[in-house]
């Protein structure tokens, strides 16, 4: 009798289940048609399946559907979304935070490869990759190529050094880029400044840095100031 | 207001009657001199009368350890308000619409609790003097430009947000159609919806 009312809820609860994992999230009902609504359903429940990290794909639905893209595009965005989720999750590991996954996920898009992904991990062992990671992207975005931007990130890493400092090298590359600076050079110097100051910070790099083996000479720019970020947090 | 002659007159001679009152003798002030001497010297903390014992504030560690962090936290606001600093005007923008700061407390928002989610307060800030409108959008709102927008003070639009802990993309929308990137953040690389947002990454992160 207990075995017979034991089996009926392990069917219940295996039907529950597998509702739950069918059912179309209300946000995409609401924002989506409902073939693309379908669509985008599907791929997150595959995601689901395969344990990758199902919210970053609802999000860059919405974001789509928010933008007025073409609901082919939302579909093809969030296909290639969860695709890059699952390279990032194999080049850091299973273990790693959706956060992780979804900026590694970014950076790969912008061109940056997944090997430099496997080196972070190694360089940070035990410690979160979600600032190196965007620190990363923003600097790609800016303009620095992405083997020299993951080659400066990674260098920064391999020394040890944490995210403020990441955090304060991408807020002086940012400051350097607007005064007219080209991107790899100022990233260059503020990686190489911060990695040969140990605990210093940068002076501001003033006037446009040309390119070059000169510019790229350690210690032009460094000066021995705090290593904080001028704002905590950005 | 304005003083007749006769005014003045009085007063200088009222003045010179009460300067007249309270000059002394040499004798005078020898005589108070010696009796004032010859009083007892007050003794710290001998009874009722005496002075009292001064007080160290800081002695007690733990107000020692409030006042300094209070200074420090002071300081620490006089500070993040002089980084802000001016504003400039975006290039290139045919309005003055210009960059924002976005302050994020969470660098030092402690860690979750297992079993909760940990949220931070965020500041959001854009400065637009002549917008009409303008919103937050991100993953926490699901983008939506109707959902949160901004307070205006001065043509400072801002609101303080509870985001929970982890890395989130966000963009501003200026009068309901015009999404920029926050000047001020880190950006995320372009993606296939075009349009440029911003990254933000909240203590305790996931």
């Amino acid at each position: 009798m207990i075995r017979h009312a034991s089996k009926g809820l392990a069917a219940v609860l295996a039907l529950g289940a597998v509702k739950a994992a069918g059912a179309q999230d209300m946000r995409l009902s609401r924002q989506l048609d409902a073939a693309t609504a379908a669509r985008v359903s599907a791929i997150v429940d595959h995601a689901r399946a395969v344990s990758l990290p199902t919210e970053p794909l609802i999000d860059k639905a919405l974001e789509g559907s928010r933008k007025g893209a073409q609901p082919a595009r939302i579909v093809e965005a969030v296909s290639a979304l969860a695709a890059r989720l699952d390279s990032t999750r194999a080049a850091l590991g299973a273990a790693s935070s959706e956060s992780e996954l979804v900026a590694g996920a970014s950076v790969l898009q912008a061109g940056v490869r997944s090997g430099v992904l496997r080196d972070l991990r190694v360089a940070r062992a035990g410690k979160s990759l979600a600032v190196p990671l965007v620190v990363l992207g923003d600097l790609v975005s800016r303009g620095v190529p992405s083997d020299t931007a993951g080659a400066l990130v990674l260098l920064v890493a391999r020394e040890g050094l944490g995210d403020e400092t990441l955090l304060a090298i991408q807020r002086d590359v940012q400051r350097d880029v607007r005064e007219g600076a080209h991107p790899a050079a100022a990233a260059a110097i503020r990686a190489r400044g911060a990695v040969s100051g140990g605990g210093t910070r940068l002076r501001p790099v003033r006037g446009p840095v040309t390119a070059g083996a000169s510019s790229l000479a350690p210690g032009v720019a460094s000066h021995p100031t705090s290593t904080k970020p001028l704002i905590t947090g950005y | 207001m304005k003083h007749s002659r006769g005014d003045e007159e009085l007063a200088r001679a009222a003045g010179a009657a009460l300067r007249d009152g309270v000059r002394s003798t040499a004798a005078a002030r020898s005589r108070i001199m010696h009796a004032v001497r010859a009083e007892p010297r007050p003794v710290r903390g001998a009874g009722p009368e005496a002075i009292p014992p001064r007080r160290d504030f800081w002695r007690s560690p733990a107000l020692g350890l409030l006042a300094a962090a209070s200074i420090a936290a002071f300081a620490a606001l006089v500070h993040a308000r002089r980084v802000e600093g001016p504003i400039a005007q975006v290039p290139g923008q045919p309005a003055p619409i210009q960059p924002a700061r976005t302050r994020a407390v969470a660098a030092t928002a402690p860690a979750a609790v297992p079993g909760t989610i940990a949220v931070t307060r965020v500041q959001f800030v854009y400065v637009a003097p002549r917008a009409k409108q303008v919103s937050v959008v991100g993953d926490f709102n699901d983008w939506d430009p109707g959902a949160t927008p901004l307070e205006v003070h001065g043509g400072v639009w801002s609101r303080e947000l509870e985001v929970a802990a982890g890395r989130h993309d966000y963009a501003f929308v200026i009068d309901g159609t015009r999404w920029v990137a926050d000047p001020s953040a880190p950006r995320a690389p372009a993606d296939e919806f075009g349009g440029e947002h911003s990254v933000i990454v909240v203590g305790g992160e996931r």
